[in-house]
Order: C-alpha cells, then sequence, then structure tokens
C-alpha cells in the first residue's frame, strides 16, 4: 500500500511540475497567436484610421475571459484603440504611449502581457499589446492537481481493497500459521493445530506444518515416557547407593568403635608389655647375676654335670633377657611419638653397615649402598628398622663366603620403595605371610640366632610411618625386603 | 483628429529629412497645421488611403498579371500638390511598381489600375462612368454623391475625418472585389451601378 501511493504521488507530482514548466509556454504561444489574429483582423482599421473598428475588432476577445485588456498602438507608438474586460472591475492599464517597435512578453504582477507587430505589405503599420490573468493556467493546474489527487485516492481504495481481498487469500493464513506456530513454541503444547482453509499452496503448507506439529507430539510422547523410564531408574539407583552409603556409614561406625576398642586394648597391652617387662628385667637380673657369681665363684664346688646345669641356666637367663629387651623395645616403638624429618637413608645405612662390620671384623660381606637417598622418617625408629633388616641380611648370609647385601630405593609395583636384598638363605615364600608376626621364625634357632622379634618391630615401624613392608625370597637364594614409609 | 492626421505628416517626413529638422519643422507645421485649413493635410491622409486601397482590392486575374507598373492615375485637377506621389515612392503593389499619372481625358485613362477623378470633372462624371463601365479600374473621388452615381469608393468628411464610402455594386461590375476588411470600414452604398442586363 504505502509503495504503490508513494510511487503514484511521485508521479503526479513529476506530471504536474512538467505542466507547470510548460504551461507558461503554452500561455505565450495561445496569447501570441491571439494578438497575431488581431492585428491582422486590425490593419484596414489601423491603416485607414478607424479606432472605433478596430476597438470593434478587439471586443471579440470577450469571449476569452482570461484576457483582461487589449490596446492597439499605430506606429509611432500612440495608443489607437483599446479593450477592456467588461466585469465592471477590470481598469485599464496599458500605456497610452509605448516604443514604436514593441515586440515581446513579460510576466508581471500575476498577468501576463504580450506585444506584437502589426505588419502590412511587410511594412509595421503598428504594435497590439494584449494582458492577461493566469488564472486560466492556475484554474488548469488547480484542476489538473484535484484529477490527480482523485486519481491518486480511487488507486488507493483500490490498492486497499485488492489487498484486503488478497490478505484474507494469503496473509491471513499465513498470519494464522504464524500464530499457531508461536502458541506451540511459547506453550510447548503439541497438540494444537493450525486450521487448513483451501486447498492451494497455502492448504498444502498448513497441512505440512499439521504434519510437523504430529511428528513433534510423538516424539515428545517418547521422550517423556524415557524420561519417566530414566527417572525411575534414577530413583531406584539413588535408594540402593544411599543404602549402600548408609550400610558403609553402619560399618565405619562398627569399624570405629573397633578401632577405639583396638586402640584402647593396645594401650593397654602395651602398658602391660612395658611394665612387664620392666618387672621382668628385676628378677631376671638376680638369676643371670647371681648364676654368673655361681659360675666364676663356686666353680670348684660343682661337678661337670652342675656346672653344665649351671651354664644352661645362664643362657636360658641371657636368652630372656635379649626376649625382654626385644620386647621392650617392640613395646617402645609402638607407644612413642613418630617425628618425622627428612633424614638420609643412605648414611644410615652405612653407619648400620660399619657397626655390624664391628661386631664381626673376620667376615668379608659386600655392601651396595644407593647413594644420596632421603625419607621423611623418625630417625630413631629408622634407625632400628635397618639395624633390624640389615641385621638380619648379615646374619641370614653368615653361611655365605661371598656375602653380598644391597640397599637402594626402586620403583616396585609401580610404588617407590626401597628394599634390602641378601644372598644368603632366603626363605620358602609358602611361609611369607607368617614373617612379621611377633616371635616368628622360618629358620630353627640352631641354624640362624634370633628371638623373632625383629621383623615384628620392623613391621610396626614401617606401619607407623604409614608404608608397606613386604618381602619376596628363593629358598637359599636370597631374600628381598621392600618397604614404603 | 488634427493630432492623428499629424502623425501622420510625422511618418512622411521622418522619411525624407534628418530628425532634428524634422522634428523642428513638424513643430512648427503642428502650429500651422492645427491653425490653417485642413486642406492640405487632407489629401496628404487621401492619398495614403488610396494606396492602402491597393491593398485591399481584388483586381480580376487578366488585370492583376498585367506587365509594367501599376498605375494610379488622376483625371482632372491634381489636389494631392505630389502628396500621392511621396506616399507612393518606392512601394509596390503585388510587386508592381507604382507609378502616379495625370490625365486630362478619360480615354487616356482608361488603362490605369485606379483612377481618382478630380472635383474639376464634377459636370462629366456619368459620363466617365459609362465609359469606365466594365473596365477593371478602381474609380475614386471625392465629388459628392459620387458612388451613388456608380463610383466605386467616394471620400467623405466626418467630423474632421476623412472617410469613405464604397458602393461594392460598381467594383463588382468592374470584377473588383474590396476586402470584407475594407468594407467594414466603409459605409455601404448601394447605389444604381449600372447593372448589366
Amino acid at each position: 500500500m504505502l509503495v504503490s501511493t508513494s510511487v503514484l504521488l511521485l508521479a503526479s507530482l513529476g506530471f504536474i511540475a512538467y505542466e507547470l514548466v510548460t504551461y507558461r509556454n503554452t500561455m505565450v504561444e495561445n496569447l501570441s497567436t491571439q494578438a497575431e489574429i488581431v492585428g491582422i483582423n486590425t490593419i484596414s482599421a489601423v491603416l485607414f484610421n478607424d479606432p472605433t473598428s478596430a476597438a470593434q475588432t478587439m471586443s471579440a476577445l470577450r469571449v476569452k475571459p482570461s484576457i483582461v485588456s487589449a490596446a492597439i498602438y499605430k506606429v509611432d507608438g500612440k495608443l489607437f484603440a483599446r479593450y477592456v474586460r467588461s466585469d465592471g472591475l477590470t481598469i485599464f492599464q496599458m500605456p497610452e504611449q509605448i516604443e514604436g517597435n514593441t515586440s515581446g512578453y513579460r510576466f508581471q504582477n500575476g498577468s501576463l502581457f504580450l506585444s506584437r507587430p502589426i505588419v502590412s505589405e511587410g511594412e509595421r503599420v503598428g504594435t497590439v499589446s494584449i494582458q492577461s490573468d493566469l488564472n486560466e493556467m492556475e484554474t488548469r493546474i488547480k484542476r489538473y492537481v484535484s484529477i490527480v489527487f482523485g486519481v491518486l485516492a480511487i488507486s488507493m481504495l483500490t490498492a486497499y481493497g485488492v489487498s484486503s481481498r488478497l490478505q484474507g487469500r494469503i496473509s491471513e493464513p499465513i498470519l494464522h500459521l504464524a500464530k499457531m506456530a508461536k502458541a506451540v513454541s511459547v506453550e510447548k503444547n503439541y497438540s494444537i493445530r493450525a486450521v487448513v482453509d483451501s486447498r492451494d499452496e497455502i492448504g498444502q503448507l498448513v497441512n505440512t506444518f499439521n504434519e510437523m506439529l504430529t511428528q513433534i507430539q510423538v516424539r515428545e510422547n517418547a521422550l517423556q515416557k524415557a524420561h519417566d523410564k530414566l527417572e525411575l531408574r534414577v530413583k531406584e539407583r539413588t535408594r540402593e547407593l544411599q543404602q549402600e552409603i548408609a550400610e558403609r556409614k553402619r560399618g565405619e561406625e562398627t569399624l570405629k568403635e573397633y578401632a577405639e576398642q583396638l586402640k584402647i586394648v593396645n594401650k593397654e597391652l602395651e602398658a602391660f608389655s612395658y611394665s612387664v617387662s620392666h618387672d621382668l628385667r628385676a628378677p631376671l637380673r638376680h638369676v643371670d647375676g647371681f648364676s654368673q657369681i655361681l659360675l666364676e665363684d663356686y666353680a670348684e664346688k660343682l661337678d661337670e654335670q652342675g656346672q653344665s646345669y649351671l651354664r644352661q641356666v645362664r643362657e636360658a637367663s641371657q636368652k630372656m633377657s635379649q626376649l625382654i629387651d626385644d620386647l621392650l623395645n617392640l613395646s617402645r616403638i609402638t607407644r612413642a611419638e613418630l617425628r618425622r624429618e627428612s633424614v638420609d637413608i643412605s648414611r644410615l645405612v652405612e653407619a648400620v653397615a660399619e657397626s655390624l662390620k664391628k661386631t664381626e671384623q673376620n667376615r668379608e660381606v659386600e655392601f651396595v649402598i644407593q647413594k644420596g637417598l632421603a625419607a621423611q622418617g623418625d630417625a630413631p625408629l629408622l634407625r632400628v628398622l635397618l639395624d633390624n633388616l640389615l641385621g638380619n641380611a648379615w646374619k641370614y648370609t653368615g653361611k655365605r663366603p661371598q656375602a653380598r647385601i644391597e640397599f637402594g630405593r626402586a620403583e616396585k609395583d609401580g610404588k617407590e620403595a626401597y628394599f634390602v636384598r641378601d644372598n644368603g638363605a632366603g626363605f620358602d615364600m609358602a611361609y611369607a605371610h607368617k614373617l612379621f608376626g611377633a616371635f616368628q621364625r622360618l629358620h630353627s634357632v640352631a641354624e640362624f640366632p634370633g628371638t623373632g622379634i625383629g621383623l615384628a618391630t620392623v613391621h610396626r615401624i614401617v606401619h607407623r610411618h604409614g608404608g608397606q613392608i613386604w618381602a619376596e625370597a628363593v629358598p637359599d637364594q636370597g631374600a628381598t625386603f621392600y618397604f614404603t614409609l | 483628429m488634427e493630432f492623428l492626421t499629424t502623425l501622420f505628416r510625422m511618418k512622411i517626413f521622418l522619411r525624407s529629412a534628418a530628425r532634428s529638422t524634422v522634428l523642428g519643422a513638424l513643430c512648427l507645421l503642428l502650429v500651422s497645421g492645427m491653425a490653417a485649413a485642413a486642406e492640405p493635410l487632407e489629401y496628404a491622409v487621401k492619398a495614403a488611403f488610396i494606396y492602402n486601397f491597393a491593398k485591399f482590392v481584388e483586381w480580376p486575374k487578366e488585370s492583376s498579371s498585367k506587365e509594367g507598373s501599376f498605375v494610379i492615375g488622376i483625371l482632372g485637377r491634381d489636389p494631392f500638390g505630389g502628396a500621392l506621389q511621396q506616399t507612393v515612392s518606392g512601394k509596390t503593389i503585388r510587386e508592381r511598381k507604382i507609378t502616379v499619372k495625370q490625365f486630362s481625358r478619360i480615354e487616356d485613362a482608361i488603362g490605369s489600375d485606379i483612377l481618382f477623378i478630380s472635383t474639376s470633372e464634377k459636370e462629366g462624371v456619368a459620363q466617365i462612368l459609362r465609359r469606365l463601365d466594365g473596365a477593371p479600374v478602381l474609380t475614386i473621388s471625392d465629388l459628392g454623391r459620387f458612388s451613388e452615381q456608380g463610383g466605386m469608393i467616394e471620400f467623405v468628411i466626418d467630423h474632421d475625418r476623412v472617410r469613405f464610402a464604397i458602393n461594392p455594386g460598381a467594383s463588382a461590375q468592374a470584377g473588383l472585389k474590396p476586402s470584407s476588411q475594407l468594407l467594414k470600414l466603409a459605409r455601404i452604398i448601394t447605389g444604381p451601378g449600372k447593372a448589366k442586363e
């Protein structure tokens, strides 16, 4: 609508402008012709000096109401005859005298003034001047404009009518469709269907739209079902998980209780073993001491058997002393506070190796110690640990002429573990689980001395550091003890 | 009306002499002209009219294709005092040079295109007209009742203005056709032109 109206308006304005421009020229031409005609018809009147006749000829100009006045001048420019429009209002305004050779036109004060020569036999005998008002032009233009606008109005009405009809056929169904689509997307209601009005392309579009909606609806339902199923499953799982968690919690609670109990028990045990050891020590000292005195001072009073019995008593008491020491150690280790600091394990190992060498200076043992290893742990406890492990290694390679003890750090089972390896007696892996039990021995005392406490101690130390300890061995080839801290 | 005739004289004089002197002479003439009798001016006007008549009258074919100059004859006393010669000098009628001749006898004048019959011929007008009957000669005179008698154009003085009367019947008889432009200015006389039986 807007487009057609503006286009029509533009075209009309163009036409009007053209008319305005050309009408002036047309007007001048017409008036010129009229002047010439008047001139021709008044030649004789001018020549024969008959102003009455000239005036009479000019009076014919009354048929053109736009002509305000007219005048004929003789060849010398003097006014000869006049005409003025007989509406009772017009005043004759032409000059009484003009230049003898006046010719041409001008627009002035809302009138067109035009002069033409009167010529007879090639000779100028006078001048005709006509004054015309511009009403005709104005009227014509007004008429033109009104026609233009009338046409414009009719066109607009027609356009409006046509577009309304078209709207009913085309835009409306489309708008309806658009509204439905919006409703569907806003309300998420896929059961809406658009109304099919016609069987043409618009109708097709609507049908297709509805089909699409049906599809969407189906999918929506399927989706909803799946969603519901999923929710159900999730609920179940959640319930299961919750159950598990509850159980676990209960387990944990139980564990906590046990742990508490255990702690208490351990504490008691430790206290007990400590005090026992201490209390056991005193009488033992007596036994050991007095048996020694007996051996030294009263040996001649006893026979061989008696001395042998005494010696056995002493041995047993010493063994018992050793046992008590070890037990004390064990209990101390369990009780003591763990102080973690950076410890140069390699140096520690070397120190232990030195002290071991000192105990049996005749033995040749090869020590391979990895240098520069550091660990975070309690230095005295670590010392004890190493004492035991290296001591064991020393002990069980006693029968080897080429004893070799290694210490280092390696990756084992994905963990960084320290190891002590020897090529000594080794042990049967079947009994590995017994290794770290207190008083457990895999070899007889006759073969290798020992109380069976050592590894238990080591085990406890490692565990207090939060690490793990395990061992691998082959009988008669050697054993490797791994531990982490 | 003296005003207008004066203007006509101005036109004529401007043609010949230098403007300034002419204007001076004109002023004098104006004064004298207004005081004196209009007679010399009157015939100047009539001379102009006679020349103009030629423009508005159609001669029959045979006559208009005549060789030689267009003759304006004066039968009898010449009242124009050279005005007629002056008026037509250098001008042409239908490309024919114009000559002014003076005749004393009608027989000589019969070959003219226009014949002015002077008042001196008052007595013989009827005879003259009879003699010219049918010939393509435009007869002009300022004798009274000329057109009634069958003369074609008669000069009349009306309110101090030179006017004329035309007898179209007479001119028709001679095969001459005065233009409507001329007729509308004239008093029309339906005289007893010699009707052809």
